[in-house]
């Protein structure tokens, strides 16, 4: 490929580095704002008193 | 990960970022691509360019061959069939004489819409105009897709009988009539002919214009 | 209950306000989710139709060719059409914006939108099926329904999303559980997709293979962006409710997340390997399809290793049965597909079976199996009924499993071979004869494809009876139903 080819991906690749450095400064901002902490109570969400947390909710049906 | 502008931003950014990097740098990479001469020459300036008087390829998609597309497509032959060689070294395309070359993106410029197919349940097709030409090759098409076992026993292609009139014979009979010897268990009864359809006659005439049969400056046909 | 309150998760709303929560926002989906999880069943059964019609025909190349409306490249794409859009969609509509109310905590609002979006959809997809058997199909893949049916399934993807992020904006509590991160990206992304590639292929025709390269950047991320995060919003909500247990890993989650909303974008390319296209482009492909492996493994060590230790319990759930089964299959077809964007293996499996098994490996054995388990967690806890049949269960499940199981391997063994014998013109000159070598494997396909209807069969009856026949028991109180006490049959 020639010089010409590669400066054609020049737009795409600053975008690249733009994304790169805007995920970089979410992430951080997110973890400053404690959204990436206490993963444990994030992942109970699910479980209700009806379903808690410790019992299997499905089973098969008594029917034939 | 709670907020929603956030996690808008991120779903968004991902999918502009593809579309950017996949789709828009092709349009301004090969989006605007044009005809060209077989081979370019020195204009004695350092640079190439295409010498005047010569034919510009790819051809112009026209006539009975673009009707006979629509056929193609209404068909939907691009399900088994397959309009793209890989290089030589990359597969067995070249090889098996399924055209001279590797097809580039310049070879699709002037079709409205590009069936590159990705099945090979049948044979590729970017050149089947260079296998199959003439009345021969008409010929060989006709009885092929009135039913495919006729040319290809064994094959798994789908007939198209719905593409032909089984027809009385009139006086002489049609001179567009498929030629199946009458002790072949696939001739019809004896005082009638399978006259192609125009639909039929337009997608034959498709693939036999169907061809690779040019150089590009930038994929040469070599000896 | 209360020993087990010493237990529940500090933020943990009163348990009478929680149970009126779950049942309000089950009752509010009640009518829409019938309806889509109906339509998908029907979907299913037509698609399922189609299906078997065009496999015949690769191995009885003679079976259904007088009228053109039964043409193999027609019926082939109706039968896509009609289990992806059909089946797939519809069961996305119904189940995993359920999965999103209940996690968004709050009475939904604005039902109404989704039963017409439902509609359209619906009308959309029958108008453009029945056009593609009439022979209107635009022949380019994964978007075969003609113009004049696109807009309708446009205005309705377009409906959902915006019902989706209204859903999510009025939630109430804090958490966002990462089901809802996947079923909100999907729901964002896929309208995008489609108008996109709707307008520069069909609408307004890009120059030459700039089309394929949308078209493949649309078409894998139908299945990356649309069936692959709806089924793991399913999959990470499920698999641990149903145990009780919480995701094993959840920090990993977000990880898992963002690498697949990354790479998965870029994956696209590897349809067009060895094709007319610059080589930077592929090779861009080949590279986000092997970093999939991070998420796909992520996403193995959260579901995989929350299952362990409680596989006996798991396995007297159906709805466990069906979704492991999914979760299993989403590592493995993942880590074939990673294989198959390396530029030797591609070598070999482009053009061939080998990818159709592929294809049927996701759609199947991951994204319906796991859908499949979501229909039978939801109907009880939206009907307060209980399936009326286990046996019925069991037949859908083992037909349906060992059916595609036979399906993919079938065709990826018969691919394989078949690739290999197409790169070798040497000792096999003569093409006719590798098509004569797929047969046996073309056969195969077939009989794992009857198996496949016994299957949505028994789904089906099991679905219709239990709406249906007047009398069915009722659920004492709350969503939780089952109380029998029977051994993890066969």
């Amino acid at each position: 490929m020639s010089v010409e080819n590669y400066l054609e991906l020049l737009p795409i690749i600053l975008l690249g580095i733009l994304f790169f450095a805007v995920s970089v400064i979410t992430l951080y901002w997110s973890a400053r704002r404690g959204q990436l902490r206490d993963f444990d109570a994030q992942s109970k969400v699910i479980f209700t008193d009806e379903e808690p947390e410790g019992e299997v909710s499905d089973k098969f049906p008594n029917k034939f | 990960m709670k907020n929603l502008p956030f996690l808008f931003c991120g779903i968004f950014f991902t999918l502009a970022f593809s579309f950017s990097g996949i789709v828009l740098t092709s349009h301004f990479q090969f989006g605007t691509l044009a005809q060209s001469t077989e081979e370019l020459e020195d204009d004695g300036e350092g640079g190439m360019i295409m010498p005047k008087g010569e034919t510009l390829f790819p051809r112009r998609e026209g006539g009975l061959a673009l009707q006979g597309k629509q056929v193609y497509i209404e068909m939907g032959c691009i399900y088994c069939h397959s309009q793209q060689l890989r290089r030589e070294s990359y597969g067995g395309d070249i090889d098996r004489g399924w055209g001279p070359r590797a097809t580039v993106a310049r070879d699709y410029i002037m079709q409205k819409r590009v069936l590159l197919g990705t099945m090979r349940t049948g044979p590729d097709l970017s050149n089947v105009g260079g296998r199959l030409f003439g009345d021969g090759g008409r010929e060989w098409h006709h009885k092929h897709l009135y039913n495919p076992q006729i040319t290809s026993s064994g094959s798994n292609m789908p007939s198209y009988p719905f593409l032909y009139d089984v027809k009385k014979i009139q006086g002489e009979g049609s001179p567009n009539a498929i030629k199946i010897p009458s002790d072949s268990k696939y001739a019809t009864e004896p005082g009638y002919e399978i006259v192609p359809t125009r639909r039929a006659q337009a997608l034959v005439e498709y693939l036999l214009n169907l061809k690779i049969d040019y150089s590009l400056p930038e994929a040469p046909i070599l000896e | 209950m209360s020993a087990l309150q010493n237990l529940a998760p500090i933020d943990s709303v009163p348990s009478s306000g929680m149970r009126a929560e779950l049942s309000e926002i089950d009752a509010s989906l009640r009518t829409s989710s019938l309806f889509f999880v109906t339509s998908a069943i029907l979907w299913l059964l037509v698609g399922t139709a189609f299906g078997l019609i065009a496999a015949f025909k690769l191995h009885e190349p003679n079976f259904a060719t007088a009228s053109e409306l039964t043409t193999f490249g027609r019926v082939r794409s109706a039968h896509l059409n009609a289990v992806a859009l059909g089946f797939g969609n519809n069961v996305i509509f119904g189940v995993c914006l359920w999965v999103l109310a209940r996690l968004c905590r709050a009475p939904i609002r604005h039902g109404g939108l989704l039963l017409i979006a439902g509609c359209f959809w619906n009308i959309g997809l029958t108008v453009g099926i029945a056009g593609i058997v009439k022979g209107d199909i635009t022949s380019v893949e994964w978007l075969e329904i003609p113009k004049y049916a696109t807009p309708l399934l446009a205005i309705s993807y377009v409906l959902i999303g915006v019902w989706g992020i209204i859903a999510f904006r009025f939630r109430k509590g804090d958490h966002v559980y990462v089901s809802q991160w996947y079923i909100l990206g999907a729901l964002f992304w896929f309208p995008w997709l489609y108008i996109i590639a709707q307008i520069m292929i069909i609408w307004v025709p890009a120059q030459g293979v700039v089309q394929s390269v949308t078209n493949w950047w649309f078409g894998h991320n139908v299945l990356g962006l649309w069936f692959t995060p709806m089924a793991l919003g399913v999959a990470y909500y499920l698999i641990p409710k149903v145990l009780g247990r919480p995701i094993y890993s959840y920090y990993l989650s977000v990880l898992g997340f963002w690498s697949l909303a990354l790479f998965y974008n870029w994956a696209g390319v590897h349809h067009l390997i060895g094709g007319p296209i610059p080589v930077w482009l592929i090779s861009a492909g080949t590279v986000a399809s092997v970093m999939m492996v991070i998420p796909v493994i992520v996403v193995a060590i959260n579901h995989h290793m929350t299952v362990v230790g409680l596989h006996r319990e798991g396995w007297k759930s159906p709805t466990i049965r069906f979704v492991v089964f999914g979760a299993v299959n989403y590592t493995v077809v993942s880590l074939i597909g990673s294989a198959m964007a390396l530029r030797n293996v591609n070598l070999v499996t482009h053009f061939t079976h080998f990818t159709v098994g592929h294809a049927h490996h996701g759609v199947y054995c991951f994204f319906a199996m796991v859908m499949f388990g979501g229909v039978y967690y939801m109907m009880p806890r939206m009907l307060n009924r209980e399936w009326p049949s286990a046996i019925l269960i069991r037949t859908h499940f083992w037909m349906s499993a060992l059916g595609s199981l036979l399906m993919v391997c079938a065709l990826q063994i018969g691919g394989w071979f078949q690739g290999l014998q197409m790169n070798d013109a040497v000792n096999y000159p003569d093409f006719l004869e590798i098509v004569k070598n797929t047969r046996p494997y073309m056969i195969t396909r077939s009989v794992s494809g009857l198996m496949l209807l016994v299957g949505h069969i028994a789904f089906a009856v099991n679905f219709f009876w239990m709406l249906f026949v007047p009398g069915m028991a009722r659920a004492g109180s709350g969503p939780t139903l089952f109380d029998s006490k029977e051994e993890g049959k066969l």
